[in-house]
C-alpha cells in the first residue's frame, strides 16, 4: 500500500548495474518484510487513500498489499507467494533467506570474485543442507490416532506468530480438532472440508468451532421454522423452479392458450420433483417428531417453497457447491441429483438445525451430527479487516496441522535449526569442496543464520550476543533456539516450538534458485553501441 | 418479477458501469417528481436490478444486484464496503484486538472527495437532518439549499478531473458489490494485455468473488439472467474469462448477455511486436469471453466523431465514451426491465414490447444461433412523424457501436429495437407509443423484435456535458435534463469481419513465429489455442450459408 520500491529503467543497465540492481531489490525488500518475522514480530496496518484499512502480520499477505514494479522485487515476491501456495507457511523467511543470500554475495563479488563461483557453491550447500535436513527433523508417527500433542505444538507456533497468545491457544484448539475431525485414514486431507465462515459482530469477537455446518442463507419462507430438531437432511441438486425452456420463449407462442399450456406444463414438473421430496418426508417422518430439511444447490422457486412449508418442511435454496459435499461429510447421506434417487438412505441427519438472523444477513447452523468428518470454523469480529487477519491465521494454523500429517515429521524451530545448519557446513561440508565454491558455501552458511537474527533483533535483544550464544551451544553439541524472552539459548524441543518439514524444505529449496537467478544475470544489449571507442 | 444479477469486471467495464447506475438511478429519483409526467409510473420495475435489504441499523436500502471487480485502489475515495452499511472503521491502533505486540501503521496519502462527492454527502447530511427536525419550513429551506449548488461548476469539475469510476458515482452499492482484485494495483501493475491477466483470480480470491454472486441469485426467487459487463482491453480480459466461465458453470441453465467494452485506443501500436500482442490479445480475450456466454455484445468503437451529429464526445475521456456505451446498455436492456404484469394488460401506453433476457438471446441468436451481435444507437432517437406521414424510418439514424461496420442486408439477421422518449415531429412531445411502433414496422425477418417506451433517459447530473451540437440544433426542444434514444441489436453479417479477424489471429498468430512466443508466453499450449480456436469458428460459422462453410472446410 504506502511502500513503493523504485523501478530503474531495465534497459540500460549493464551487468554490474544489473547486479547491483537485483541485489538492491532484494534488500529492499527484506528491509520490508524483516520486521514480520517471529513472534515478536510487528503487525502493519495499511490504511488505504479512501480509508480501508487492511491488518497484515503475515509475509504473504504484506506482499499482496505492496504496489511493486520493480521485476526483480516482482520475481522474488512471486516466489515468496508461490512459497505460501505450496505449503501455506514461510513466506517472510523465504524473503529474508533470498535477501541475506543476495547480501553475501554482494560481499563476495565486491572482492572480486566471479557470480558463476558462488552460485555453485550456494548448489553445494543446498544440497547439503536438505540432506542435513533429513537427518535434524523429528520423526513424528502419525497413524490411527495421531499424536495431538505435537499436532498442537505445531499450530501453536506458527499461530503465535500471527495473533497474541491467548488468542493463538484458542484457535490451536480450533484448528487441530478442525483437522482432526475432516481427516480420513490414507486419503489426502482436503482442507476445504473446513468451511471457515465469519460474522461480522461489535462486541461479540469470539471464535469457535462448529461441528457441523454453518451455512450463510436462510430458508426464505416466512412459515418455515426457525429451529427444528431431530433433522432428516436432504442434500440435493435438483432445480426446484420453473424454468422457461427455450421453445415457449414468451412471445412466440401462436396463441395465448398454447403458451398457457406449456407454462402449466412446465410447472407441473416442477411441482412433481416437489412433490417426490414430500413423499420422501411422509415416508420418514410421519408419526415421529422428526423433521425434515432440504438444502439444495439449484434454485426453489416461491411456489415450491409454499409446497414444502404447507408440509413442515424447511428448504435452503443455492447452497454452496462445496456444501453438497460438506454437508454430506457432516451429516451423512449423499447428495442427490434427480429426484428419482430420493430413498430414505439418501438423507443426512442433524439433531439441531436453526436459523440466526444479523440485519439482512442469515445464517443456518446445522449441528448436533452424528460422526461429522466435515466442520466449520466461525470467526466473529468487530471489521472486516479484523476478520480477514484472523481467517489468514485460521489458515496458516489448519496448514500446519495438515503439513505435520502429511510430513510425519517436524524441525526444531526458533532458529535452531538454522544455527545446526550453518554449523554443519562450515565444519563438515565446507572442507570437502574444492577451490574457490567453499565460499559459495560459506555464504551461504552466513545467510541461514538472517532468520536467529532477526528473530532476536525483533525482540529487541542483541544480535550478536544471542547468536554466539547459539554457536557456543551448537558447538558443545546442544541443539539450542532462541529464547525470544531472554536472548539466552533454550530447548526448543522442551518449549514445544516446532516448525514444518515442508515448509523448511520448501525455504532452503527455493531460496538458493532464485538468489542464482538473479547472480547469473546476463548483461543487456544496448542498441546505439558507439564502435569508435576503442 | 424476475431478477437480473449485474456482473462488471475491469477498469473501463466498470466506467460504464458507473453511468449505468447513475442513469438507473436518476429514473428512480425522478419517480417522485410530479412535474415530469412520463417518469413516475413509467412501466419500468426497478426491482429487477435492484434489491431491498437492511443494514443492522435497521434502515431500508435499495441497492444493485451487482458484482464489480477491479484493481486495488481504483476506488478513489470511495469505501469498497460502500458507506451505506459501515461505520468506518477506526484507525485507531489501540483498538486492535488480534495482535498485543508491536505496530506500525502506514497510511496512504488521503484521495480527496472531488465536489460531486462533496455535494452528494452534503445532500445526505441534509436529508438526514431534514428527517430528525422534519417540519415542512425546515424541509423548504433544505431542499432550495441543495438547488442552490452550482450544477455548472461541478460538471466542469468531473470534466476536468474524473480519474477513478468512483468519482462520479452517485449510487449506493451494497458493501458485497465492489471486490478488489488482491495482487492487482491501478496503474502499478503490469496489466496490459490477456498475458498479465491469467491465473489472477484464483484460490480464495476466486471463491470470495464467486460468492458474491450467490449471495445476490440465493435471494433471487427467479432470476431471469445475468447481465455482464467486461473490459476486454487489458488484464481484465483473462479475469474475465476465469470469472466467466465459472459463473456459466454455476448457473448453467441461466441465461448470460455479455457486453464487452474497450476505450477508444490512445494510440496505435509502436512496433510490429506491439501490433502483434494487440491482436493475438484480441482474439484470444473475444474467443475465450464468448465461450462462456449465451450472447455477446461488443462496443469497440476507435472513434466516436462519427457516432452522432447532435453529439460530441472526447475519445480521449473515458468519462465521455463510458457514457455513450452505458447509454445504449441501458436502452438495450430496458425491454428486460418492463413490468411484465403491464406488457400484458391491454393499454400498452407505458410500455411495449416486453421481454425477458432468455426472450432476447432467443430472438438475436435466430435460427441459425448466432451469438455476436452488432449494436447501434441513434442518440438522441429518430422523430416520430404523424400519423399522415407513415412511410418508415431511415434505419440510417442509427450508427454502429463497433467499428469498421460495414452494413449488409442481411435476411436471415434478428434485430431487436428498442426506443426510448421518441418525440413526436410535429408537436415535440413525447410520441404516443402506437406512433412509434407503426414507424418501425416489423420487417420481413423471422425474428424481429420492437420495444419502446415513452420514457426517455434520465441524464444525471455527473453524466458528461455531449449535447453541445443538439443544444444549438432547433430540431429539438429539451432541457437536456432528459434525452430520447433508441437502439438496434442486430445479429447480421455484418459483425463478420469483426468475428474473422479474430480468427485469422489464431489461424496464423501474428504471421510469424512471434506470435506463438506471445501466446507461450502467456502460458497457452498448442492445444489451448486450437480449442479457442475451435470456438471462434462455431461462433462465425453461423453467420455463413452452407456453401460457404463448405468451402472452408476443404481447405
Ligand atoms: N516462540 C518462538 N520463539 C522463537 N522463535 C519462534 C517462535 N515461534 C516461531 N518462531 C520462529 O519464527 C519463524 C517463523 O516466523 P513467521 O511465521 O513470522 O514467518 P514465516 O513463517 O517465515 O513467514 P509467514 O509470514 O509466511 O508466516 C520460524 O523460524 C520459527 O521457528
Ligand atoms: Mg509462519
Amino acid at each position: 500500500m504506502a511502500i513503493r520500491l523504485l523501478n530503474p529503467n531495465a534497459e540500460t543497465l549493464n551487468k554490474m548495474a544489473a547486479l547491483s540492481m537485483n541485489i538492491n531489490a532484494a534488500k529492499g525488500l527484506q528491509e520490508v518484510l524483516k520486521t514480520n518475522l517471529g513472534p515478536k514480530g510487528t503487525i502493519k496496518m495499511l490504511v488505504g487513500g479512501a480509508g480501508d484499512i487492511r491488518l497484515t502480520k503475515d509475509g504473504n499477505t504484506l506482499l499482496k498489499e505492496m504496489q511493486i514494479q520493480n521485476p526483480t522485487a516482482i520475481m522474488i515476491a512471486r516466489t515468496a507467494v508461490a512459497q505460501d501456495d505450496i505449503s501455506g507457511d514461510g513466506t517472510t523467511s523465504t524473503v529474508l533467506f533470498i535477501g541475506e543470500l543476495m547480501k553475501q554475495a554482494e560481499r563476495y563479488i565486491a572482492e572480486g570474485m566471479h557470480p558463476r563461483v558462488l552460485v555453485d557453491g550456494f548448489e553445494i550447500a543446498k544440497r547439503a543442507t536438505l540432506e542435513f535436513l533429513e537427518k535434524f527433523k523429528t520423526p513424528v508417527v502419525m497413524g490411527d490416532s495421531p499424536d495431538k500433542e505435537i499436532l498442537k505444538m505445531v499450530a501453536r507456533t506458527t499461530l503465535r506468530t500471527k495473533v497474541y497468545e491467548a488468542l493463538a491457544d484458542r484457535l490451536t484448539d480450533i484448528v487441530v480438532n478442525a483437522v482432526l475431525c475432516i481427516r480420513k485414514q490414507s486419503e489426502p486431507i482436503d482442507l476445504f472440508m473446513v468451511e471457515i465462515m465469519h460474522m461480522k459482530h461489535k462486541f461479540d469477537t469470539d471464535t469457535r468451532l462448529v461441528e457441523g455446518l454453518v451455512l450463510d442463507h436462510g430458508a426464505r419462507h416466512p412459515d418455515m421454522k426457525k429451529r427444528v430438531e431431530n433433522c432428516h437432511i436432504l442434500t440435493c441438486n435438483v432445480s426446484l423452479e420453473y424454468e422457461k425452456s427455450e421453445i415457449n420463449a414468451g412471445f412466440f407462442y401462436s396463441n395465448a392458450e398454447q403458451r398457457e399450456q406449456m407454462v402449466a406444463a412446465e410447472r407441473r414438473s416442477v411441482d412433481e420433483r416437489v412433490q417426490k421430496i414430500i413423499d420422501l418426508k411422509k415416508k420418514v417422518c410421519e408419526g415421529t417428531n422428526d423433521n425434515f430439511v432440504v438444502i439444495n444447490q439449484k434454485g426453489i422457486d416461491p411456489i415450491s417453497l409454499d409446497l414444502l412449508a404447507r408440509e413442515g418442511i424447511v428448504g435452503l435454496r443455492r447452497a454452496k457447491r462445496r456444501n453438497m459435499e460438506r454437508l454430506v461429510l457432516a451429516c451423512g447421506g449423499e447428495a442427490v441429483n434427480s429426484v428419482e434417487d430420493l430413498t430414505p438412505d439418501v438423507l443426512g441427519w442433524a439433531g439441531l438445525v436453526y436459523e440466526h438472523v444479523l440485519g439482512e444477513e442469515k445464517y443456518t447452523f446445522v449441528e448436533e451430527v452424528k460422526n461429522p468428518h466435515s466442520c466449520t470454523i466461525l470467526i466473529k469480529g468487530p471489521n472486516d479487516h479484523t476478520i480477514a487477519q484472523i481467517k489468514d491465521a485460521v489458515r496458516d494454523g489448519l496448514r500446519a496441522v495438515k503439513n505435520t500429517l502429511e510430513d510425519e515429521s517436524v524441525v526444531l524451530g526458533a532458529g535452531a535449526f538454522e544455527v545446526a545448519a550453518r554449523q554443519h557446513l562450515v565444519n563438515e561440508v565446507k572442507k570437502t569442496v574444492k577451490g574457490r565454491a567453499q565460499l559459495g558455501v560459506e555464504a551461504f552458511a552466513d545467510a541461514l543464520l538472517v532468520i536467529p537474527k532477526t528473530l532476536a533483533e525483533n525482540s529487541g535483544l542483541d544480535t550478536q550476543d544471542a547468536i554466539i550464544a547459539l554457536q557456543r551451544e551448537h558447538d558443545n553439541g546442544v541443539i539450542a533456539g532462541l529464547n525470544h524472552h531472554t536472548g539466552e539459548p533454550m530447548d526448543p524441543q522442551m518449549e514445544g516450538i516446532f516448525d514444518n518439514y515442508s515448509v523448511k524444505r520448501q525455504i532452503i529449496n527455493s531460496g538458493p534458485i532464485i538468489a542464482s537467478q538473479l547472480l547469473l544475470v546476463d548483461e543487456v544489449i544496448r542498441a546505439g553501441r558507439n564502435m569508435r571507442k576503442s | 418479477m424476475k431478477e437480473i444479477i449485474s456482473i462488471q469486471v475491469g477498469g473501463y467495464a466498470n466506467f460504464v458501469g458507473s453511468h449505468f447506475w447513475n442513469l438507473q438511478d436518476e429514473v428512480l429519483g425522478r419517480k417522485d417528481d410530479e412535474e415530469s409526467s412520463c417518469f413516475p409510473d413509467n412501466g419500468i420495475n426497478f426491482d429487477v436490478l435492484y434489491r431491498v435489504g437492511e443494514t443492522r441499523q435497521g434502515l431500508e436500502t435499495y441497492t444493485p444486484r451487482l458484482v464489480a471487480i477491479d484493481a486495488r485502489g481504483s476506488l478513489g475515495a470511495v469505501k469498497v464496503a460502500g458507506s451505506l452499511y459501515d461505520n468506518p472503521s477506526s484507525t485507531d491502533t489501540t483498538l486492535l484486538f488480534s495482535w498485543k505486540g508491536k505496530l506500525s501503521k502506514h497510511v496512504s496519502e488521503p484521495e480527496i472527495k472531488n465536489e460531486f462527492l462533496q455535494s452528494l454527502e452534503q445532500e445526505e447530511l441534509d436529508w438526514v437532518t431534514s428527517q430528525q427536525t422534519s417540519t415542512s419550513r425546515d424541509l423548504k429551506e433544505k431542499s432550495s439549499s441543495v438547488e442552490s449548488r452550482d450544477e455548472h461548476k461541478i460538471l466542469q469539475n468531473l470534466e476536468d478531473t474524473v480519474q477513478y469510476w468512483t468519482d462520479y458515482s452517485k449510487v449506493h452499492f451494497h458493501p458485497l458489490s465492489l471486490f478488489e482484485l488482491d495482487g492487482v494495483w491501478h496503474g502499478t501493475t503490469p496489466f496490459d494485455d490477456y498475458g498479465n491477466g491469467r491465473d489472477i483470480l484464483s484460490g480464495y480470491m476466486k471463491d470470495d468473488a464467486l460468492d458474491r454472486v450467490r449471495f445476490f441469485v440465493e435471494e433471487a426467487d427467479h432470476m431471469q439472467g445475468l447481465q455482464v459487463l467486461v473490459d476486454d482491453s487489458n488484464g481484465f480480459a483473462a479475469v474475465s474469462d476465469e470469472f466467466l466461465e465459472a459463473v456459466h458453470d454455476e448457473y448453467d441453465k441461466s441465461p448470460i448477455l455479455l457486453f464487452t467494452a474497450h476505450p477508444p485506443p490512445l494510440r496505435s501500436p509502436a512496433t510490429l511486436f506491439e501490433s502483434v500482442v494487440r491482436r493475438i490479445h484480441d482474439a484470444v480475450s473475444f474467443s475465450a469471453i464468448v465461450s462462456s456466454s449465451s450472447s455477446v455484445i461488443p462496443f469497440s468503437l476507435s472513434s466516436f466523431a462519427k457516432l452522432s451529429r447532435y453529439l460530441q464526445v472526447n475519445d480521449a475521456k473515458n468519462f465521455h465514451t463510458s457514457a455513450v456505451y452505458a447509454s445504449a446498455m441501458s436502452c438495450m436492456t430496458l425491454p428486460l426491465r418492463m413490468d411484465l404484469s403491464e406488457a400484458h394488460s391491454v393499454a400498452i401506453d407505458k410500455v411495449c414490447g416486453a421481454m425477458d433476457m432468455g426472450d432476447l438471446i432467443y430472438v438475436l441468436s435466430g435460427r441459425l444461433g448466432r451469438r455476436v451481435s452488432a449494436s447501434e444507437i441513434a442518440m438522441p432517437a429518430p422523430l416520430i412523424p404523424g400519423i399522415e406521414r407513415t412511410e418508415p424510418l431511415d434505419s440510417s439514424w442509427f450508427e454502429s457501436l463497433i467499428q469498421d461496420i460495414i452494413k449488409t442486408d442481411d435476411q436471415v439477421a434478428s434485430e431487436a429495437v428498442v426506443v426510448q422518449g421518441a418525440l413526436s415531429a410535429d408537436s415535440k412531445l413525447p410520441a404516443p407509443i402506437h406512433d412509434v411502433v407503426n414507424c418501425f414496422p416489423r420487417k420481413d425477418k423471422q425474428f424481429f423484435q420492437l420495444s419502446a417506451s415513452p420514457c426517455p433517459l434520465a441524464v444525471p447530473l455527473p453524466f458528461p456535458d455531449i449535447f453541445g451540437p443538439a443544444k444549438q440544433s432547433k430540431a429539438w426542444i429539451s432541457d437536456f435534463t432528459s434525452i430520447s434514444v433508441a437502439t438496434k441489436l442486430s445479429t447480421s453479417i455484418s459483425v463478420l469481419p469483426y468475428l474473422e479477424e479474430r480468427v485469422l489471429s489464431f489461424q496464423n498468430p501474428g504471421g510469424s513465429s512471434l506470435g506463438w512466443q506471445v501466446l507461450e508466453g502467456w502460458g497457452l499450449q498448442k492445444d489451448d489455442v486450437k480449442e479457442l480456436c475451435e470456438e471462434m469458428s462455431n461462433v462465425v460459422s453461423a453467420y455463413r450459408d452452407k456453401s460457404w462453410d463448405s468451402a472452408s472446410d476443404s481447405e
